[in-house]
C-alpha cells in the first residue's frame, strides 16, 4: 500500500513539474528575424528614400505621361494607356504613398517624441505633409484623420477627409514641423548615423524645406480668391530656400541593388531592357526648350543639351506627340518615324541618369512660386526679380556655363520678358513654362497645368490633348476637356467601399479637385 | 486463435481483460498466454479485419477462440488519438480506416495520393505530373480563409510536418511524401473536430493517423517487393495548326506569337508540345525483415525508389528510406517501444506557370522546331522572348534534397492492474537543401543567378497519458485518460542568392563577385502545451458516451489570451443490441446491425507565430526604391497584439446499418461546422498603411453528407467480390468577413498573367475564383467602347466555385482462387477549373479559340459613351484576342467533372504448394494501371490540377490549370515475395 502511494505521489509530482515552467517555455513569440522598433536615427534614411522613390516616384510615373514629358514608342500597352488617359483603378500611387512611405514618416514623429528629439519630429512631419499634399493634389479627398498613427490597431474602414480640410492639416503639420526644428533641446542629432541624405543634419535647411513646402501648398490655392494669400506665400518663400545647394534631393546611385538607381534610368523606367516606359521626350517639351513664351520666337535653351540627347541620325532635338507613338513621327507630323531620329528618354540627361536625383522641391521652384505670388499681388519688379533668380538658379544647377546663362537671359529680355510681366497671363506663361523646364518629371507640374487649365495662352500652341485619347470618357471635340484627377486605387475601392468617393473613371478623371475650382 | 472460416492461425490478435488495460497478443502460431486475476474474467478479443468477440473464461485455463472475419469494413479497432485504440462501434463520429493492401495497390509514391477515391469526404488534388508534385488534401471542405486547411498528419503517435514550401512557379513537394507507403500498416482518417479534438488545434481540419508496421512474434520473415513503372503524358491541349508565326496576319520570323498567315499546304507543322514529353521509367524496391520473441518484436525496412519524369531533364524524384521499429517487455508491467526512420528524398524539378517554364511550347509557333534550342555559337535559341523549354529544363533546374529523421520512443507502464501510464517522446526533423539556378543566358537573368537555401524544420512532441478503467455492476464500463502534451516547432530558412556568374559555365555562388551575393535568414518558433481528458463510459458495450476536453497554452497568442479550453461530447448506440437486450429482437439476416451516433465538438486554434507586433524591414520590391535602412515592414502582416484564439464548432450525426447477412453495409453522416472569429490574415485597404493584417473576424460554414456503402455480393471460397462505394457532398461558404471586405484574395494562387486567382467571397463560396471580367452595367449588359469592343473591368469579380458538387469513389475487389483484381473509380462532379493554360494559348495565338480571327462580330451591349445599343461590327483580330478576350476570365472557366479509373491492379499469388520446394513462403505478381481512363468534358490536360501546389493556404490553388507538367498515366509491373 505504501508503494502504491509512492507511485501515485511521484506521478502527481511529475504532472506538476510539467505544468510549471510554462511561462518561460512559451515566451518565444517575439519576432526573431526582424525588430519591431529601432531608434529614429536608423529610420530617417528609409523615411526619406521611400517618400521619394516610392511615393513621389509612383505619383509621377504615369503622371509624367499626363504632363507630356515622355512619349511611348507603341500605340498599345499600359504606358500608352496612361499617355492617352485610359486610367483605371489600377493606378498605384495611392498604396505607394500610404504603405511604403507614410508610416515611416509617422514613426519618425512618434520616435522623435519618445526620444526627446524634436528634430526627428520635424523631419517626420515635413515628409508627412509632403505625402498628404501629393495625394490630395491627385485625388482630392484622402485619408488623413484615420490614417496610420503608429499606435492604434489597424482600422479596416478609414474615413476620407475633404481636401480643404486636408490642406488645413498640411499647413498645420508644416507649422508644427517648423516649430519642432526651432527647438533647441534635441537629444539625438538626426544625422547621427548618416541617415539625413538631404541635409546631413543641417536643421536650418530642413526648416527652409518645410517653409518651401508651405509656400508651394499655399500657392496651390490660386483659384480660391478668398483663400489665396500672396503675402503669406511670399513670407513662406522668403523663409524657404534662399540659395543654391539647398534643394530637397539626394542622388540615386549605382549600388548593389538595381533599386538603388534612379528609377527612370532602370528599374522603374523599363519593363525589360528592350522595352522602356518612355521612348523619347515629347515634342511639347522640345518646343518649350526651343521657343520663348508669348512670342513663340525660336531660341534654343542651353538646358536642352543637359536634359535631352539629340537624334543620332542628324543631331537634331525632336519629340513625339503623345498617343501616336513612333509611327506618328515628330510632334505627330508623320515625319521622322525612324528610331534614330530621336534621342532616348532614359539615360539621356540630367534627370534620367543612374544617379540623377528626383528633387522634392528646389530653390528654383521656390523662387518661381514667389514670382507668381508677387505677380498676382501686382509687384511686377519683385516678380521679375524672383523669376530671374529662379531661372538662373536652375541653369546653374544644370551646369550651364555663365556665359550661356547671360546670353539666354539677354535674349529673354530682348524678347520682351519685362513687358510681358505687366500682363498676368503673359507673366504666368513665362513662370509656368520655366517651372515646366526647371522641374521635369515632378508631379507638381501637373498641379500647375490644372491651375492654368492647360491653357495654350500659358503653355503655347504646342500643348494639345493627346492623340487617340480616351473618348469613352473625354469629349472627342471639346479641346478644353482635360484630365483633372486620378482614379482611386481598386484595392481601396473594394476593401473600403463605404468611404471611397464615387470612383468610376468617367467621374474621377473629369472631377476637379478642390483647389481646381473657384471658391 | 484461428480464423473461424478458413481455420488459419491468426497472429497478432489483441486479447484484453475486459474492463482493464491488461492484455497480450497472439504469437506466430496463434497462441497466447495471459495471467488473469480470476478465472471469472471476460476477455475481449480483437483483430483488424475480424469481428470483435467477448469471451467469458468461465473457469477454463485453455481457450480455443475462433474469430469470424469481418464481412464488411466497419467494426474494427481504430486509433482515435495518441495511440488510443477504440472499436468503431463505440465512436460517436465518422472515422475511416484504410489498410495497407489498399494503399500499396495504388502504387502511388505520395502517400496522400494513395488515399484518392478511397475515403468519403476527402478531396485530394495532385498538382500535376511532375515527379514529387505536391498533393493537397481537404477533409470536409475548409475551415480557414487564409491558413492551411489540410489535416494534421500523425505517424506513430507524433505529429509530423506535411508542409509544402516553394514559389508559385516552383511549388515543392508536400512533405508527407517522405513516408514510405510500404512501411504503413494502416491509415485512419479522423474527419472532424470531434474525432480530432484530442490532438488539439492542429487537427481542427481533421487528422491522418498513420500506424507503421510492427514485427510479430515467431520466425523472422523477409518481405521483398519490386515495381517497375512506365508513365506517359496523359493528355495535352489541342493547339491550332492553321496559322503560323507573325503579327496581324503577316509572317514575321521575329514575332513571338502565331498571328501570322495560314500555313501553306506542304509546310511542316511541328508538334512542339507533344514532342517535348517522353515516356518515363520508375523503379521501386522495398525490403523488410521482421520477427520477434514472446517479449520483443522488431521490424526493419529499406526502400529505394527512383522515379523519372515525362520531361527529359531535371524531372525526377528519388527516395531512399530506412526504418527500424522494436518493442520489448521489461518485466511484467513495463513495455518499451521505439521506432526510427531515416529518409533521403531528392527531387529535381523545373519552373512552371509562365512562358519561360516547362510549358513554353504553348507559346512556340508551330512553323519552327522548338527542339533546336541552341544557336551555332552555343547560346540559347529562342523565338518567343522567353526561354526555350528544352534549354530551360536543362539550364534552370530546381533541386530539393531532403534528409529526414523521425524518431519515437514510448514507454508503457502499468503500475497497477487498473492504471496504465504511457509516455511518448518523438521528433520529426528534416533539412531541405535547395538550389535553383538559371544559367548565363536565361531570359530573366542574362548574367545567371543561383539561390541556395537550407530549411531546417523540427517538430518535437512529448505526450504523457495516464489511463484507468473500471467496470461497475458488470454492465457499466468506464475508462478515463488524462494527458499532457507539449509540442515544439522550430524552423529556420537560410537563403543565399548570387547573380552574374563570372565564368558562365560554373553554377556556384562562389562564382559571382561579392557585391552580387545576398543572404537572408528567417526563423520560426512555436510552443504549445496541452492538457486533456478523455472519458468513456458504456453500458454493456452497446451504449457509449465519450467526453473530451482539452486546454491549450500557446506561445503565439498574447499572454492574456494564450490559454483556451475546448470540449467535445459524443455518443453511440448499437440499436440492434440494445433492442435485443430489452427483449425486442429486431436482428435478423435481413437487418443485422443498426448503430446511431452523434457528436458535438469545439476546437480552438492559435495564431501563426510572430505576428502580434509590427516589424521593420530593409527590403521592398522591384517597383520601389531600396530604402537602405529600416522601414515599416508592409510586406508582413500588420501586427495585432489583441488576437484571440479562433474556435470551430461542429456537430455531426450518423448511422450505420448492415443488411443481408452482413453483405451490405450502409454508413451515413451529416455534419455541420462553423468557424467564427477566425484568425484571418487578410488584405486591407492601402490607406491603413499596410497590405495585410491579422484580425479576428469572419465566419465559415461547412455542411455536408457522406455515404459509405460496403457490399460483399459474392462470398464463396473460390470467388469473392467486394464492392465499396463512397459519396460525399460538402458546401463550404463564407458567412461573414470583417469590416466591409467582400472577399479574401489569395495572391499565392494567381494564375499566369494575373487573370484569375482563388478567393473566398462573403455570402458565397470559400473556394471561389476571382477573375478579370468585361465591364457591364447593373443589368449585366456589356458596356462597349465607341468602336463596339468590350472593355476590361478594373475590378475583379466572382466567376466560379471550384468546390465540387460531390465527390465519390468506387472500389471493386474480385478474387478468384489466388487471382485478384481490384480497381477504383474516382468521381468528381462539378467544381470549376480556371484554364490558364488555354488563356496562355489565346495570347500566343495557338488556341483553337482564336480560329475565328479575321471574322467580325457585333457584341450585344451598350455603347458606354452614348448609352445606345451597339450595332457596329468589330474585327476579331490579334489585338482583340490578346488584350480583350484573354482578359475575360469567364471564357476560361470550365466544368471540372471527371470520372476516372484511378487504378486497376491485377495480382496473382503463386499457390503455396508450388512454392514448397523453394525457400519462399509466398510469391505474388501484379500489374497496375494508373489513371488509365479519364472521362471529362474539361478541355485541358486534366481537371485534377493545382496551379501553385498544395502550399497555398485558405482556399488553395486547386482548380487552377496553370501551365504545369501535365498529369500522366502509367503502368506498373511488380512482384512481392516473402521468405
Amino acid at each position: 500500500m505504501k508503494n502504491k502511494h509512492l507511485k501515485i505521489g511521484s506521478i502527481l509530482l511529475l504532472v506538476l513539474f510539467l505544468g510549471s515552467a510554462c511561462e518561460d517555455f512559451l515566451s518565444v513569440n517575439d519576432n526573431p528575424n526582424l525588430p519591431s522598433q529601432v531608434p529614429p536615427e536608423n529610420r530617417i534614411l528609409g523615411a526619406i528614400r521611400t517618400s521619394n522613390g516610392a511615393s513621389m516616384w509612383r505619383g509621377t510615373r504615369e503622371v509624367s505621361a499626363v504632363m507630356q514629358y515622355g512619349v511611348t514608342r507603341n500605340t498599345t500597352g499600359a504606358f500608352w494607356n496612361a499617355e492617352t488617359w485610359r486610367f483605371t483603378s489600377a493606378y498605384f500611387f495611392w498604396q505607394n504613398a500610404y504603405t511604403w512611405a507614410l508610416p515611416n514618416a509617422v514613426d519618425l514623429i512618434r520616435l522623435g517624441e519618445e526620444d526627446g528629439s524634436p528634430h526627428f519630429v520635424g523631419v517626420g512631419k515635413t515628409l508627412q505633409a509632403l505625402n498628404f499634399g501629393m495625394l490630395a493634389d491627385q485625388f482630392g479627398a484622402i485619408v488623413v484623420s484615420d490614417s496610420y498613427d503608429g499606435i492604434s490597431q489597424v482600422n479596416l474602414t478609414p474615413g476620407f477627409d475633404p481636401q480643404d480640410e486636408v490642406y488645413e492639416t498640411i499647413i498645420r503639420i508644416l507649422d508644427e514641423a517648423i516649430a519642432a526644428f526651432r527647438q533647441a533641446e534635441n537629444n539625438t542629432p538626426i544625422n547621427r548615423t548618416g541617415g539625413d541624405v538631404l541635409y546631413q543634419g543641417d536643421i536650418e535647411k530642413w526648416e527652409r524645406f518645410a517653409w518651401s513646402l508651405k509656400a508651394r501648398y499655399l500657392n496651390h490655392l490660386s483659384k480660391k480668391s478668398n483663400l489665396y494669400d500672396p503675402a503669406a506665400i511670399i513670407e513662406a518663400a522668403t523663409n524657404g530656400f534662399n540659395a543654391d545647394g539647398m534643394d530637397a534631393e539626394f542622388n540615386y546611385s549605382a549600388g548593389s541593388l538595381q533599386t538603388e538607381e534612379n528609377p527612370w534610368y532602370s528599374w522603374g523606367g523599363f519593363v525589360n531592357v528592350d522595352n522602356p516606359r518612355f521612348f523619347t521626350w515629347s515634342q511639347f517639351f522640345v518646343d518649350l526648350l526651343t521657343k520663348f513664351p508669348v512670342t513663340e520666337n525660336e531660341y534654343q535653351d542651353p538646358r536642352i543639351s543637359r536634359i535631352m540627347q539629340p537624334a543620332s541620325s542628324d543631331g537634331e532635338y525632336r519629340g513625339l506627340r503623345p498617343g501616336m507613338g513612333l509611327a506618328g513621327g515628330q510632334g505627330g507630323s508623320g515625319e521622322f518615324t525612324n528610331p534614330e531620329d530621336y534621342g532616348r528618354f532614359s539615360n539621356s540627361g540630367f534627370y534620367t541618369q543612374i544617379d540623377s536625383p528626383m528633387p522634392f522641391i528646389t530653390y528654383s521652384e521656390v523662387k518661381l512660386i514667389e514670382a507668381e505670388a508677387r505677380l498676382r499681388s501686382g509687384d511686377v519688379p519683385g516678380a521679375l526679380a524672383a523669376f530671374e533668380e529662379g531661372v538662373r538658379a536652375n541653369m546653374r544647377k544644370l551646369g550651364v556655363a555663365p556665359t550661356e546663362i547671360e546670353d539666354y537671359w539677354a535674349a529673354l529680355v530682348a524678347d520682351g520678358v519685362s513687358s510681358h510681366f505687366t500682363n498676368l497671363t503673359n507673366g504666368l506663361s513665362h513662370i509656368m513654362r520655366q517651372k515646366y523646364i526647371a522641374l521635369p518629371l515632378n508631379p507638381e507640374i501637373w498641379v500647375d497645368m490644372r491651375r492654368m487649365d492647360y491653357s495654350q495662352s500659358i503653355y503655347g500652341p504646342s500643348l494639345q490633348r493627346p492623340a487617340n485619347l480616351n473618348t469613352i470618357i473625354f469629349s472627342e471635340t471639346d479641346e478644353t476637356d482635360w484630365i483633372r484627377a486620378m482614379v482611386y486605387e481598386g484595392n481601396e475601392e473594394v476593401r473600403n467601399p463605404n468611404n471611397v468617393p464615387p470612383n468610376t473613371p468617367a467621374i474621377r478623371l473629369r472631377s476637379r479637385v478642390w483647389w481646381d475650382t473657384a471658391e | 486463435m484461428t480464423d473461424a472460416e478458413s481455420g488459419d492461425v491468426l497472429t497478432g490478435v489483441n486479447i484484453v481483460i475486459s474492463g482493464t488495460l491488461e492484455g497480450t497478443t497472439t504469437d506466430l502460431d496463434g497462441n497466447f498466454e495471459l495471467t488473469v486475476p480470476t478465472l471469472n474474467e471476460t476477455l475481449v478479443v480483437s483483430f483488424i479485419g475480424y469481428q470483435r468477440q467477448r469471451v467469458a473464461i468461465e473457469g477454463r485455463s485453455t481457450l480455443d477462440i475462433r474469430l469470424a472475419p469481418e464481412l464488411i469494413i466497419g467494426d474494427e479497432l481504430v486509433i482515435t488519438a495518441f495511440g488510443l485504440e477504440r472499436e468503431t462501434k463505440s465512436l460517436g463520429y465518422a472515422i475511416q480506416q484504410v489498410r495497407s493492401d489498399r494503399i500499396i495497390e495504388t502504387r502511388q509514391p505520395n502517400i496522400v495520393n494513395a488515399l484518392q477515391g478511397q475515403v468519403a469526404g476527402v478531396q485530394i488534388t495532385n498538382s500535376g505530373g511532375a515527379p514529387g508534385a505536391s498533393s493537397m488534401m481537404l477533409i470536409r471542405g475548409g475551415t480557414s480563409l487564409s491558413s492551411d486547411n489540410q489535416p494534421l498528419f500523425v505517424v506513430d503517435g507524433i505529429p509530423i510536418d506535411n508542409s509544402t514550401t516553394g514559389e508559385l512557379n516552383s511549388p515543392g513537394s508536400n512533405r508527407a511524401i517522405d513516408i514510405n507507403p510500404a512501411d504503413i500498416e494502416s491509415i485512419t482518417i479522423l474527419k472532424g473536430p470531434a474525432a480530432a479534438a484530442l490532438y488539439g488545434q492542429r487537427a481542427g481540419s481533421g487528422a491522418v493517423v498513420i500506424t507503421t508496421r510492427r514485427g510479430a512474434e515467431g520466425r523472422a520473415v523477409i518481405d521483398y517487393a519490386s515495381t517497375v513503372s512506365f508513365d506517359r503524358v496523359g493528355n495535352i491541349p489541342t493547339l491550332q495548326s492553321r496559322y503560323k508565326q507573325g503579327e496581324q496576319g503577316v509572317f514575321d520570323p521575329n514575332a513571338t506569337g502565331s498571328w501570322g498567315p495560314a500555313f501553306q499546304s506542304g509546310e511542316t507543322v511541328y508538334d512542339n508540345l507533344g514532342d517535348f514529353f517522353q515516356t518515363s521509367f520508375t523503379q521501386n524496391h522495398d525490403i523488410s525483415l521482421s520477427g520477434g520473441t514472446a517479449n520483443s518484436r522488431f521490424y526493419a525496412s529499406a526502400s529505394v525508389m527512383d522515379q523519372g519524369g515525362i520531361v527529359e531533364h531535371n524531372n525526377s524524384f528519388n527516395r531512399n528510406s530506412f526504418r527500424l521499429t522494436a518493442d520489448t517487455r521489461a518485466g511484467s508491467n513495463l513495455r518499451l517501444e521505439g521506432t526510427a526512420s531515416y529518409v533521403e528524398t531528392d527531387r529535381r524539378y523545373v519552373s512552371q506557370g509562365s512562358a519561360g517554364g516547362v510549358m513554353g511550347a504553348l507559346f512556340w509557333p508551330r512553323n519552327d522546331n522548338m527542339r533546336d534550342y541552341l544557336n551555332a555559337d552555343g547560346t540559347q535559341r529562342t523565338i518567343t522572348g522567353s526561354d526555350n523549354p528544352y534549354w530551360g529544363t536543362i539550364n534552370k533546374p530546381f533541386k530539393s534534397d531532403v534528409s529526414r529523421s523521425m524518431i519515437v520512443g514510448s514507454v508503457f507502464y502499468d503500475p497497477f492492474d487498473f492504471l496504465n501510464i504511457t509516455y511518448r517522446l518523438g521528433t520529426d526533423r528534416y533539412t531541405d537543401s535547395r538550389e535553383n539556378y538559371q544559367a548565363t543566358g536565361a531570359m530573366a537573368a542574362m548574367g545567371g543567378i543561383i539561390t541556395n537555401s537550407e530549411i531546417n524544420n523540427q517538430i518535437t512532441t512529448s505526450t504523457l497519458m495516464v489511463s484507468t478503467g473500471r467496470t461497475f455492476a458488470d454492465a457499466i464500463n468506464t475508462r478515463l485518460t488524462v494527458g499532457h502534451n507539449v509540442e515544439m516547432l522550430d524552423r529556420s530558412v537560410m537563403s543565399q542568392t548570387g547573380q552574374n556568374f563570372i565564368d558562365p559555365d560554373f553554377p556556384n555562388i562562389n562564382n559571382v563577385v561579392e557585391q552580387d551575393r545576398r543572404t537572408s535568414r528567417n526563423e520560426t518558433q512555436r510552443r504549445l502545451i496541452g492538457a486533456f481528458v478523455d472519458f468513456d463510459i458504456d453500458w454493456k458495450d452497446m451504449v457509449f458516451l465519450n467526453f473530451r476536453g482539452r486546454n491549450d497554452w500557446s506561445s503565439t497568442l498574447p499572454v492574456n489570451n494564450r490559454s483556451f479550453f475546448y470540449p467535445a461530447v459524443s455518443a453511440s448506440v448499437v440499436l440492434t443490441e440494445v433492442m435485443n437486450e430489452l427483449g425486442y429482437n429486431i436482428q435478423g439476416p435481413a437487418l443485422s446491425y443498426i448503430k446511431l451516433r452523434g457528436s458535438w465538438a469545439r476546437v480552438g486554434k492559435d495564431a501563426p507565430p510572430h505576428i502580434l507586433a509590427n516589424t521593420l524591414a530593409t527590403a521592398t520590391n522591384t517597383f520601389t526604391v531600396a530604402p537602405l535602412g529600416f522601414i515599416s515592414n508592409v510586406n508582413n502582416f500588420y501586427g495585432n497584439p489583441a488576437l484571440k484564439p479562433e474556435f470551430t464548432n461542429s456537430f455531426e450525426f450518423g448511422a450505420d446499418f448492415r443488411f443481408l447477412d452482413e453483405r451490405l453495409g450502409l454508413d451515413f453522416s451529416y455534419y455541420r461546422t462553423e468557424t467564427d472569429e477566425q484568425i484571418l490574415g487578410t488584405r486591407t485597404p492601402p490607406s491603413t498603411s499596410s497590405f495585410l493584417a491579422y484580425l479576428n473576424g469572419g465566419s465559415i460554414r461547412n455542411e455536408g453528407v457522406e455515404i459509405i456503402l460496403n457490399t460483399h455480393p459474392v462470398r464463396r471460397s473460390r470467388f469473392d467480390w467486394r464492392l465499396d462505394l463512397n459519396f460525399a457532398k460538402n458546401t463550404a461558404s463564407v458567412i461573414d468577413l470583417p469590416g466591409t471586405l467582400d472577399r479574401v484574395e489569395l495572391s499565392d494562387s494567381w494564375a499566369a498573367f494575373s487573370v484569375a486567382q482563388g478567393s473566398a467571397f462573403v455570402d458565397g463560396p470559400l473556394f471561389g475564383i476571382n477573375g478579370r471580367v468585361w465591364r457591364t452595367n447593373d443589368d449585366g449588359e456589356l458596356l462597349l467602347d465607341n468602336r463596339g469592343y468590350p472593355q476590361v473591368s478594373p475590378v475583379l469579380e466572382y466567376i466560379g466555385n471550384r468546390e465540387p458538387d460531390w465527390i465519390g469513389g468506387m472500389t471493386n475487389t474480385f478474387s478468384y482462387q489466388t487471382w485478384s483484381l481490384s480497381f477504383t473509380w474516382d468521381v468528381r462532379i462539378g467544381g470549376k477549373i480556371f484554364n490558364a493554360t488555354e488563356n496562355a494559348l489565346v495570347r500566343s495565338g495557338l488556341s483553337t479559340k482564336t480560329l475565328e480571327r479575321g471574322q467580325t462580330k457585333v457584341f450585344d451591349g451598350i455603347i458606354e459613351s452614348t448609352g445606345e445599343r451597339n450595332t457596329q461590327a468589330v474585327l476579331l483580330d490579334q489585338d482583340y484576342y490578346t488584350s480583350l478576350y484573354a482578359l475575360n476570365a469567364r471564357e476560361f472557366v470550365e466544368d471540372g467533372t471527371w470520372y476516372r479509373l484511378r487504378f486497376v491492379t491485377l495480382s496473382y499469388a503463386v499457390p503455396a504448394q508450388r512454392l514448397a520446394n523453394l525457400p519462399i513462403s509466398s510469391l505474388q505478381f501484379y500489374v497496375t494501371g494508373r489513371n488509365l481512363l479519364l472521362f471529362t468534358n474539361y478541355s485541358g490536360v486534366d481537371p485534377e490540377v493545382s496551379g501553385a501546389g498544395a502550399g497555398v493556404g485558405g482556399a488553395g490553388s486547386f482548380g487552377f490549370d496553370n501551365l504545369g507538367v501535365p498529369a500522366t498515366r502509367g503502368v506498373d509491373f511488380g512482384l512481392r515475395l516473402r521468405i
